[in-house]
């Protein structure tokens, strides 16, 4: 496999913030990469410079081998990006707008093939501005693969869509990666970086601060199963850690999670305190960990605060 | 050049497909050529019948509507919008997509021009006789120089709404101090040396010699002088000006 990504050290200040500090990742081919993280982490500033369209303060972009910083022009042929927010003219049909975005490119995808990948047939002769924010969205996609790229951009493909339009999204995304196509996408929803990336940089601060696949992230961290509870007559965190079978605490105001590897067990014993009044719980679920649970772990807060 | 006409004709589109762009640089004028016509049709101004003032002065003011005023709006939608954005990360290149701009606005000009022509002949017997081409000539200047004006309203405002403000204070002095409604013994004297001095009198003015008198070149070339310099000052500020991102890093 080679490699289709390649960033070293990438810095960037706006005055005094530095947006992002000396982030480093490579991406293979055929890999869909995620970058995970809570709103103002550096994720879109990252993506924005490695498709060419902020220039860096420091560091090294590699796009399939193409200096980035150096000729930012030259990877267009070959990328496809999604931004953040797309907004695309109101009063074009899509067909039309696709057709356009096609005719800018040395090989470019038919019309009618594209709108077959994002699932926008019927809605070829339909004006942008009568598209619902799904379909917009799938069409900011279309977009992004008329010149059937090989490396493609996605900043947030799903935010702010209902659940329904989340998934067909999804589906479009986990069809590219049949196709072999290196995606490099923000998110800040742990289930679309569970579902999608194969492996997920976690970034904070303008920093990578963990970086694996997510089943690894989560098993590092020795989190199978958590158990969240809100308490209601005011007990700490070593309260908690003092339980049989927990393996660590994080806490976030009143509400705690507890990972174990047993859970039912565990279950059991709080029950058990709670009928001894030692306990008095606004609140329980138990559910395997996430990748929540690991940012939570690593920073001390929750993905969306 | 075919990414550029495949531009023109997008562009083209959204504009037909615009009903308060389509009205302000096409209907608009020609109702104002309607009413003026009615009002003051059968009057003689400076010697000259009233109509023969008017045509030439409703068309710079539909090429200012088009060439200023729209190409400033929507340069400045798009940019706020993110479209210039989207489009920088395709090869399409920047000049590219700027011509097809141009281009469109000034073919939208023409037509207007040509159908307030036809409207002024047939319905108030307007003079149009002259030499066409240097009719075209100034005409073409003036709409360049409308275009100039645009993109530096689009370059010096933050969004659409500023970039209609902004249009609609340069739009009225052009017009009114341009004389296009009116002859130049109508305004004050003091005023006179800055009317004579806009882009839109020497148009005018020139326009009218043309169509009325039959000038020729020798007659108008104080006022292609004015217009050019206009041109020149108006590309270099343009230029100065113009922003690709309503917020830049």
């Amino acid at each position: 496999m080679s490699i289709a990504i390649d960033v070293k050290n990438l810095t960037k200040r706006y005055g005094e913030l530095v947006a992002v500090n000396g982030v480093n990742f490579s991406i293979e081919e055929g890999e869909i990469f995620g970058l995970l993280g809570p709103n103002g982490a550096g994720k879109t500033t990252t993506l924005e410079m490695v498709e060419g369209l902020r220039k860096p303060d420091g560091g090294s972009i590699q796009v399939c081998g193409i200096d980035v910083t150096k000729k930012p022009g030259d990877i267009k042929e070959i990328i496809g990006v999604q931004l953040q927010s797309t907004s695309i003219y109101g009063r074009s049909k899509v067909g039309e707008i696709i057709g356009l975005f096609g005719s800018y490119y040395h090989k470019s995808l038919s019309t009618a093939e594209v709108l077959y990948q994002v699932s926008l047939d019927e809605k070829k002769d339909s004006f942008v501005q009568s598209l619902s924010g799904g379909q917009k969205q799938r069409l900011a996609l279309a977009l992004a693969l008329v010149n059937d790229p090989k490396v493609i951009f996605l900043d947030e493909p799903t935010t702010g869509l209902d659940p329904q339009a989340r998934r067909n999204i999804w589906e479009i995304i986990e069809g590219l990666s049949k196709k072999e196509k290196t995606v490099i996408m923000n998110t800040h929803y742990m289930e679309e970086a569970e579902r999608l990336c194969e492996r997920v940089g976690i970034m904070d601060h303008g920093q990578i601060i963990a970086m694996d696949s997510p089943i690894n992230l989560i098993s590092k961290q020795n989190m199978d199963s958590a158990v969240e509870l809100t308490c209601s007559n005011g007990l700490g965190k070593e309260f908690f850690e003092k339980l049989p079978r927990v393996d660590k605490v994080s806490q976030n105001g009143r509400t705690f999670i507890l990972h174990t590897k047993e859970a039912s067990s565990l279950l059991t014993e709080i029950v058990k305190l709670q009928e001894q009044n030692k306990l008095r719980l606004d609140n329980i679920t138990t559910r395997s960990a996430t990748l929540e649970d690991v940012f939570l772990e690593l920073t001390g807060r929750a993905l969306r605060e | 050049m075919e990414t550029l006409i495949g531009q023109i004709r997008f562009e083209t589109k959204l504009f037909l497909r615009e009903r308060q762009a389509l009205f302000f640089t096409l209907a608009f004028p020609v109702i104002m050529i309607f009413i003026f016509g009615a009002v003051f049709g059968g009057q003689t101004w400076s010697g000259i019948p009233a109509i023969d003032y008017l045509l030439p002065g409703i068309i710079g003011m539909a090429l200012m509507m088009v060439c200023m005023t729209n190409n400033a709006v929507s340069i400045t939608t798009d940019r706020e919008k993110g479209i210039f954005r989207r489009l920088s990360l395709t090869p399409l290149k920047r000049r590219t997509l700027l011509s097809g701009h141009v281009a469109v606005r000034y073919l939208i000009a023409l037509i207007g021009t040509v159908l307030l022509m036809i409207i002024g002949i047939s319905a108030f017997k307007a003079h149009v006789g002259g030499n066409y081409f240097l009719f075209w000539l100034v005409l073409t200047l003036g709409a360049l120089v409308f275009i100039t004006l645009g993109f530096i309203i689009a370059g010096l405002v933050k969004n659409t709404g500023s970039a209609q403000a902004l249009s609609m204070a340069v739009l009225f002095p052009l017009m009114f101090l341009g004389c296009c409604f009116w002859p130049l013994d109508v305004m004050p004297s003091f005023l006179r040396p800055l009317c004579e001095a806009l882009p839109t009198f020497r148009m005018n003015t020139a326009l009218r010699m043309i169509t009325v008198e039959g000038a020729g070149f020798n007659e108008i070339w104080q006022d292609l002088l004015i217009i050019l310099g206009w041109l020149a000052a108006g590309s270099i500020l343009s230029i100065k000006l113009f922003k690709w991102e309503s917020n830049t890093d």
